[in-house]
């Protein structure tokens, strides 16, 4: 009973965090419907099968995802939930148009049915067919316009477009709903970086420095964006490039970013290849 | 057609025109003086005449002739009835406008009005009208041959007209006003009568009669009533009944006309038939529609018992005018006769219901009416028989109904109400106004929620009526409900101890004890329970000196001032009748009657005294004769025997101072008188020497007497000396037992009717020896038949029959050694049946007095049955050797009570006893048997756990609320409280026994305690000591002695009150349970002090003889007050040693001069107060004026008129604080005073004002003392002080009480916080309780201020109301209450009421309902019930739910 207890709760937990860890979702939810303690767990039971379902499809234990939906439809005939998951079980078998068309089934009953809008997104994605995600997603965060994750997804797909503004702006909407994770503030910073505005990506990187001490991204970041500034401002028309920062407040910049990579590289206890790598790289920027 | 000069005068034409010029004119025309024929005048007035008539014209009749035109003709020559107004003239336009409403408005109704007519020679007015030859409703329904059967549905039809008269009159806006059976007139159309409402004169037009034609209009009618009322018109008008018969006019149809047009009332009289006369005319309000109704409801009733209502009370001599208004407006209606159909007696009592607006309308009692007729019509015969039969059933009993006789109260007549005096009336009204305001919405309601719930009481109304008004909670309604009856309550019966017992078979075979006892009572017993099959008390001062029964009929003679023979039936207990026979002024007081059943006929023959012989018819109780002899007092008779052909009377005659002779007086049956009287040449010593026996025959009874040195008997009837034995002979050969004698021989009557079995017994020196002989009836020789042998001391015998009819003798006697000894022997096999020591407790009763024995029982297996006396007077039974019961009837001679507390469980158990043990003791207790007995103890405790679980269970499901009670005293040996503190030991002091009951378990005995020293009289008890901690109860009972030196002795015996033993503390041994004092208390108080070491209260005993006062132990200084007849004198004790004789001084005295002290009250001791004063309205404070040595003293003067004196005294100083007179007291009855707290309360009968001759009845005054009359206001010292000069503010008011009453009492509470409530012991053997706030002396007299209101006052009403409700003891009988006593429980809002006297009744009243606990009333089953369901409610939904959130997620 102990180990029935400690996979409810561990499965529990997980549900919670979201964590997916199918193969430890799926050994513990084969043991609980092998011993058909499912019952037990009374109303908790359909979302355990849910999660053991998709922890099932991930590690492609189609015989256990079968079981679980067949137990699913039974219990929730015609709900949308189980049908999203029908959904997923076509995905994973690769029948992607099977997949859309239950989705769009779905959506046409009822359209702000956002876990099936989501999945559609995820669909379009897989089948390649980034434009029409993009404008899924679009559309969808019209709707949503907080959903963190599906901003970031749609970052990443203008990303794979090249369209580094329309990035960039999906990443300031982010910034703006968690302005306290440093991750997106680094992202921006690279996106802009990438698109060569470095005054800003400078800004920025220094930004995820305070909001994360010696974050070692962020500080090659401010190294690279220096360099180039120092560079660019003694070669041509500095302050057009450069912004309000002197020259000064850059180089002590630099040094100050060369000397924080110095000092995080000499407390690890990292390979001495590896420090002399970047030894190496440091006297190069 | 018409001569002109008979047309009407001027001032009438316009009255004609008008009538002509109404929508439908009626057909009230002008008829000429000379149209009227013949006119006879039969009745006539002062005011008015009536006269037959011939109208030679007749009415108009429309008819069409051939040629279909209308034309005008008259029927010809028609018999009218003509109407001679004398008075007519004053008020002639008034009059004739009232005529012409009526003529207009309703012409149905009117249409026997013909028309008018002028005498020319004396200008009377004459109406004419229809002439009824047959009379109205009264002759009809009267007379002495009814003509006709009158069926339930012509009774019905009779109703419905009148109902549809009214109908119209109340349509059409007026009001009839004087509806009875002689204004309904019978007109014959074809076969069936026709019934028409006559008279429409009277009323007026409702809601607008304006004074002027009130008064006018009285004016007239009063004058013609007055002819009625006129001796002289009376009596002539009788005469013309006579001649008028001739006339086939009957007497009723004069007194119609005579009444016709009759009008009403003034503001102080009014014209009506009483008894049909609404209560709201009789207020002095105007007819309306709504006394109509009420006059027909009244009509309905009469018609159904087919009697005048209230025929018999008019009947009775006592009945005045005024009671009788009153009793109507009091709600008082006729009697409905059991055979009225409900829906009937439902209509008929909505008619004449109090107030007013509740009566139906006109339309609807016509329409039930109606469809009742048509229902009865559709089904023939329903509803009650016929009339014959109504007849034969109803004036069977009373016999025809005598109208004359009370003729005039039937009579439309004036009715004086200034004959009241008139505060009295305003009082009245005044009073029925407020009764109207406040209870008539209350009655409204009880009455409603009797409807909706029958066979309950109503209770706790008054919240409705809070509700209602918003107002003040008149606590007048606080009944139980029936369920409730005898759950808080027990009721014991007593009878008294028997002076007169025997066993008797009644015709339904049953067996039961008759008994006469010394409190006045008859009564049968059932044999096998001692239950009391029926019983009768009689007046106290009546005593019973003879019962006999004979079949199913018990006789009864009794003593008070008149000998008083009652017969009762033998099964029911009720009075067949009662006759009084006058106790001749020479005859000597015998205590003893001898009754005889006579064999021959149905009567008895009574030998009252030495001189009056009686014969009463047994059916009907008549005298057949009486005769008072005319022997000298000297003769004293003894036995009456019945030979079936004459009476033989046994008497003894004073011969010398030593001797009596016998003398024997035969009376012949038919007569009484006496035909033959024999002396019989006897020298007697003794009663005892003489025995009467046998009487089946003639010549076959005996008179048996020793007359040394020989027994002789006399056959009655014959003069010689029939048989003649020698004693000696007897003793020395015949009886070897008697060889013993040490004495003269005694003769024992066996009571055997007419057997001649006797028996004799002689004293020896061990004890007696007795034997039984016989006289043989034959030849006349004594036989011995059985010789009973000698035994150890006093013998009680008694002899039955078995049912072979053969006799056996039982003989009970005490052996020092074994105890109470029972022999039943029979006789003529010599054969000893029971030989057997019984276990009667001598210690307890006293030895066996008497004794009556029964062989013959239904019971199988069971042989014989005896019921038996004791000396302490309580009756035994036993059966087989074993006691069947016991009735303890000293308790009917208790002359007080005290409530003792019990200790609590947790204090009186093993526990504590040993957490109380030394150190010591427990050193020499072995460990082990300490560890069992811890054991035990926890076990014991476990077990009442578990009994306790049971009974709480058990009272839940079965909802008896007594099972707990019963359950936890179930083990009588542990006397512990309650939780409640209701359960309380009752110790009973009678002269010579004190008896212990137990209040909670319906009054079961704990112990008795029998005091048998001879000349011992207890007068008082005390509860010197409560239960404490190891300590038991301890009470005194307080008696006098008297020695055998003459001296008078006071006897103390201390008792432990939880078992009645001695109390003797372990530590003093100089200090014995029973003390006698060398002195006569007269006065013994209980001191507010105790005793250090014993923890005991101390007693004062005063002593009379030295007028000083002696003392047992020490006290601090007090005070206290000693009666005499005409005075009250004032002591003071002080400086005294304990255990010294301690004097006291006399400090104050006060006499009142011609003057006799009534009754006397005192505050009660240790009495708790919870509040120094009352608070007002305004949140200020009146104080109370709280002195505990005030004392209230009721004098009544000795000169008459008696007057009744009040008077408050400070005994510390004996000043007088007030004093109030109430002049005209009667001391017929006792004055009850009680005082408690600041009130005094008082009870008297008031023999009322004597010239205006109101406000005779009983009396209550209450009187409220304050230390000021102003609020806030308190004596300027802070302590209390006899020595200042304070007095009190005194608050008084009077009431009505409606009864007499035996005892007061008022209940106590725990701290004295709840209000508290008056007890009085009614006549009626009730206990009626009166809330405090009702017997308020600050009732304001004028209408409430909101402050008032604020307060809670009632507003003053001089009457008491006589509310059933309030009946503490509700449907329960307790009779001869004498005293009331009350005691607090645990509980605040409870007081235990003991009332006692002939019975014993307890129960626990808590005057301001049951705040501080949860009331009985309150249903556990429902809170259960609701939990549970929600309980399963919440199990079938929450799947559901659940469910439901889950799909809510999935979909």
């Amino acid at each position: 009973m102990h180990s029935y207890s400690t996979a409810v709760s561990t499965l529990h937990e997980l549900r919670k965090s979201g964590e997916r860890k199918p193969d430890l979702v799926v050994s513990l939810g084969q043991t609980l419907i092998d011993g058909g303690l499912t019952r037990k767990l009374g109303d908790e039971a359909w979302s355990v099968y849910e999660q053991i379902f998709i922890a099932a499809l991930d590690v492609g234990r189609d015989d256990l995802a079968k079981t679980c939906l067949e137990r699913l439809e039974k219990r929730f005939p015609d709900s949308p939930r189980v049908e999203l998951l029908l959904g997923m079980k076509y995905e994973a078998e690769k029948k992607l148009d099977q997949a859309l068309s239950i989705y769009e089934k779905i959506l046409n009953e009822d359209e702000t049915n956002m876990p099936v809008e989501k999945r559609k997104i995820a669909l379009y994605k897989t089948m390649g067919h980034n434009q029409e995600a993009i404008n899924a997603l679009v559309r969808f965060l019209d709707v949503y316009y907080n959903d963190v994750e599906a901003w970031l997804e749609l970052a990443s797909l203008y990303l794979r477009q090249h369209l580094y503004q329309q990035a960039a702006f999906c990443l300031e909407e982010l910034i703006l709903l968690q302005p306290q994770n440093h991750f997106y503030h680094l992202k921006y910073a690279e996106v802009l970086y990438t698109s060569d505005n470095i005054p800003l990506a400078l800004k920025e990187y220094c930004r995820v420095i305070e909001l994360c001490d010696d974050y070692v991204r962020a500080l090659y970041g401010i190294k690279l964006c220096t360099y180039k500034l120092l560079n660019a401002s003694s070669s041509a028309s500095s302050s057009k490039i450069t912004g309000n920062t002197d020259s000064h407040t850059l180089s002590v910049l630099n040094e100050l970013a060369t000397e924080r990579l110095l000092h995080v590289y000499s407390h690890k206890k990292c390979s001495k290849v590896i420090k002399d790598v970047v030894r190496e790289w440091l006297q190069n920027y | 057609m018409t001569p002109s000069s008979t047309l009407p005068p001027t001032n009438l034409i316009r009255f004609f025109k008008f009538l002509s010029s109404s929508p439908t004119p009626p057909s009230f025309e002008w008829i000429p003086y000379n149209r009227l024929k013949s006119i006879s005048y039969f009745a006539s007035g002062e005011f008015s005449s009536v006269a037959r008539s011939i109208w030679l014209d007749g009415r108009k009749i429309v008819r069409i002739d051939k040629d279909g035109n209308e034309c005008v003709v008259r029927e010809g020559e028609t018999e009218v009835c003509v109407k001679r107004l004398d008075g007519w003239r004053g008020v002639m336009e008034k009059g004739l406008n009232k005529l012409c409403k009526g003529l207009t408005a309703c012409p149905n109704q009117t249409s026997y009005y013909y028309g008018l007519s002028i005498d020319p020679i004396t200008n009377d007015i004459l109406l004419v009208m229809k002439y009824f030859p047959r009379g109205d409703l009264c002759s009809f329904l009267y007379s002495p041959n009814p003509e006709t059967n009158l069926s339930w549905l012509n009774r019905l039809k009779i109703i419905r007209s009148v109902a549809s008269a009214l109908v119209d009159i109340h349509k059409a806006g007026m009001v009839h006003g004087n509806i009875h059976p002689k204004n309904i007139l019978r007109d014959n159309n074809g076969n069936e009568d026709n019934w028409i409402l006559g008279d429409l004169g009277a009323g007026g037009v409702e809601g607008c009669v304006d004074q002027e034609t009130w008064a006018r209009g009285t004016e007239n009618a009063a004058g013609e009533v007055e002819t009625c009322d006129n001796a002289s018109g009376d009596l002539s008008f009788k005469q013309e009944i006579e001649s008028s018969e001739d006339d086939s006019l009957s007497l009723d149809d004069s007194d119609h006309y005579a009444s016709c047009l009759s009008l009403y009332a003034t503001r102080d009289e009014m014209i009506g038939v009483l008894p049909y006369t609404s209560p709201d005319i009789l207020r002095g309000n105007h007819p309306s529609s709504h006394s109509d109704i009420y006059s027909l409801g009244i009509l309905m009733s009469e018609l159904v018992s087919l009697f005048p209502p209230y025929y018999s009370s008019l009947l009775s001599p006592t009945l005045t005018p005024d009671n009788f208004l009153l009793d109507i407006c009091d709600g008082y209606r006729p009697r409905i006769p059991p055979y009225t159909p409900g829906c009937f007696i439902n209509l008929m009592k909505k008619c004449w219901c109090d107030p007013a607006s509740y009566r139906p309308g006109a339309r609807e009692v016509f329409e039930i009416l109606d469809r009742w007729c048509r229902e009865v019509e559709g089904n023939g015969a329903v509803g009650c028989g016929e009339r014959n039969v109504l007849l034969e059933v109803e004036r069977g009993v009373n016999g025809s109904v005598e109208y004359d006789k009370i003729r005039k109260m039937y009579e439309s007549k004036k009715i004086k109400l200034t004959e009241l005096s008139e505060n009295e009336w305003e009082d009245k009204t005044e009073g029925l106004e407020s009764l109207d305001k406040n209870l008539g919405l209350l009655n409204y309601f009880n009455s409603n929620k009797t409807y909706k719930s029958p066979g309950q009481h109503v209770a706790h109304s008054n919240d409705y009526f809070l509700a209602w008004l918003g107002l003040v909670n008149v606590n007048f309604v606080d009944a139980l409900y029936e369920s409730q009856t005898g759950v808080n309550d027990w009721h014991h019966q007593y009878i008294g101890t028997p002076t007169i017992s025997f066993f008797h078979k009644l015709s339904n075979s049953k067996l039961v004890a008759l008994v006469a006892t010394e409190k006045s009572v008859v009564a049968a017993l059932n044999p096998t329970n001692g239950n009391i099959t029926w019983r009768q008390i009689l007046d106290e001062r009546e005593e019973i000196i003879g019962l006999k029964a004979d079949k199913d009929n018990v006789l009864s003679v009794s003593i008070a001032v008149d000998y008083i023979i009652r017969l009762w039936d033998g099964l029911s207990g009720k009075l067949l009748w009662e006759n009084i026979i006058k106790k001749t002024d020479e005859a000597t007081r015998l205590k003893k009657a001898d009754v005889v059943f006579l064999r021959n006929e149905p009567s008895i023959a009574i030998l009252l005294d030495s001189l009056t012989m009686v014969k009463f018819d047994l059916n009907d109780g008549k005298k057949a004769w009486v005769n008072n002899n005319d022997h000298n007092k000297q003769t004293k008779f003894v036995r009456i025997v019945d030979n079936g052909l004459m009476l033989n009377a046994v008497a003894l005659v004073r011969q010398s101072s030593r001797y009596l002779s016998i003398r024997v007086v035969t009376y012949g049956l038919v007569t009484g008188d006496a035909i033959k009287t024999l002396d019989i040449k006897s020298r007697v010593e003794d009663e005892k020497h003489v025995i009467v026996v046998g009487g089946a025959e003639d010549f076959k009874a005996f008179v048996i007497w020793t007359e040394k040195p020989n027994m002789r008997a006399n056959r009655l009837g014959r003069d010689d000396i029939s048989t003649e034995a020698s004693l000696v002979g007897l003793y020395n050969s015949v009886i070897p037992s008697f060889a013993a004698a040490d004495g003269p021989l005694e003769f024992i009557d066996l009571d055997v009717g007419t057997r001649t079995e006797f028996l004799v017994e002689v004293p020896t020196k061990y004890g007696t020896a007795a034997a039984i002989l016989k006289i043989d009836t034959e030849g006349g020789r004594f036989l011995a038949l059985h010789d009973m042998n000698e035994r150890e001391g006093k013998s009680v015998y008694s002899a039955a029959f078995d049912s072979d009819g053969k006799i056996h003798i039982s003989r009970v006697f005490n052996e020092a050694a074994k105890g109470v000894n029972l022999e039943i022997v029979q006789i003529f096999s010599h054969q000893t049946i029971v030989n057997r020591v019984i276990k009667h407790s001598v210690a307890n009763y006293g030895y066996i007095t008497s004794s009556i024995l029964c062989m013959y029982c239904n019971e199988p297996g069971t042989k014989y049955r005896m019921i038996l006396l004791s000396a302490d007077g309580s009756i035994h039974s036993w059966k087989d050797s074993s006691i069947a019961w016991k009735r303890e009837e000293p308790l009917t001679h208790a002359v007080g009570v005290e409530f003792v507390d019990l200790p609590e469980k947790k204090l009186w158990s093993q526990e504590v006893d040993e957490l109380d043990e030394d150190a010591d003791k427990i050193e020499t207790i072995t460990p082990f048997n300490r560890y069992i007995r811890r054991v035990s103890t926890h076990l014991n405790q476990l077990r009442d756990l578990l009994d306790n679980l049971i009974a709480h269970i058990t009272r839940l499901i079965t909802n008896d609320k007594s099972a707990i009670a019963t359950k936890k005293s179930g083990d009588s040996a542990s006397l512990h409280r309650d939780i409640y503190g209701f359960r309380k030991i009752l110790v009973f002091v009678t002269p010579k026994k004190i008896i212990a009951l137990d209040s909670a378990r319906k009054g079961e005995i704990v112990w008795t305690r029998y005091l048998n020293y001879a000349s011992l009289e207890l007068q008082k008890i005390f509860v010197v000591r409560a239960a404490m901690i190891k300590y038991p109860p301890v009470i005194i009972v307080v008696g006098k002695q008297v020695t055998s030196g003459g001296e008078i002795e006071t006897r103390l015996f201390r008792l432990n009150a939880l078992t009645g033993g001695d109390f003797e503390p372990e530590y003093r041994n100089d200090f014995p349970a029973d003390i006698s004092l060398p002195l006569n208390s007269i006065k013994t108080i209980k001191l507010p002090i105790e005793e250090p070491n014993e923890r005991t209260h101390i007693l004062a005993l005063i002593d009379a003889k030295r007028q000083a006062t002696v003392f047992r132990t020490f006290a601090k200084s007090f005070y206290f007050t000693l009666e005499r007849e005409n005075g009250l004198s004032g002591y003071k004790v002080s400086d005294n040693e304990f255990g010294k004789t301690i004097t006291a001084n006399e400090i104050w005295s006060i006499t009142f001069p011609s003057e006799t002290i009534a009754s006397v009250g005192q505050r009660p001791l240790h009495e708790k107060v919870s509040s120094l004063g009352r608070v007002l309205g305004d949140r200020s404070v009146l104080y109370k004026y709280l002195n505990p040595h005030l004392v209230a003293i009721a004098t009544f003067s000795s000169t008459d008129p008696k007057s009744l004196s009040i008077y408050l005294i400070d005994i510390v100083k004996g000043s007088i604080l007030y004093h109030a007179v109430h002049a005209n007291v009667s001391p017929i009855h006792r004055v009850f005073l009680i005082q408690v707290e600041n009130y005094i309360l008082y009870h008297f009968w008031s023999n009322g004002d004597p010239v205006k001759g109101d406000g005779k009845g009983f009396q209550v005054v209450v009187c409220d003392l304050y230390e000021s009359e102003h609020k806030n206001e308190r004596f300027e010292s802070a302590n209390f002080s006899s020595f200042s000069h304070e007095r009190p503010y005194v608050d008084t008011k009077a009431f009505m009480f409606p009864h007499g009453i035996n005892a007061i009492g008022v209940t106590t509470t725990k701290n004295g916080i709840t209000t508290r409530e008056f007890l009085f012991a009614t006549k009626t053997d009730q206990v009626y309780g009166i809330a405090k706030r009702v017997l308020d002396a600050r009732r304001p007299t004028r209408t409430l201020t909101a402050e008032d209101k604020e307060e809670m006052l009632i507003p003053y009403d001089p009457a008491i109301p006589d509310n059933r409700k309030s009946m503490l003891s509700y449907y329960l009988t307790v009779a001869g209450i004498r005293h009331i006593t009350t005691s607090p429980a645990l509980l605040e809002s409870t007081s235990l009421v003991l009332a006692y006297g002939l019975d014993i009744w307890f129960t626990r009243e808590a005057p301001s309902k049951t705040f501080d606990v949860l009331s009985e009333d309150f249903s556990k089953e429902t809170l259960v019930t609701t939990i549970v369901a929600l309980l399963i409610g919440i199990a079938v939904t929450r799947p559901i739910v659940n469910r439901r959130k889950i799909n809510a997620r999935w979909y």
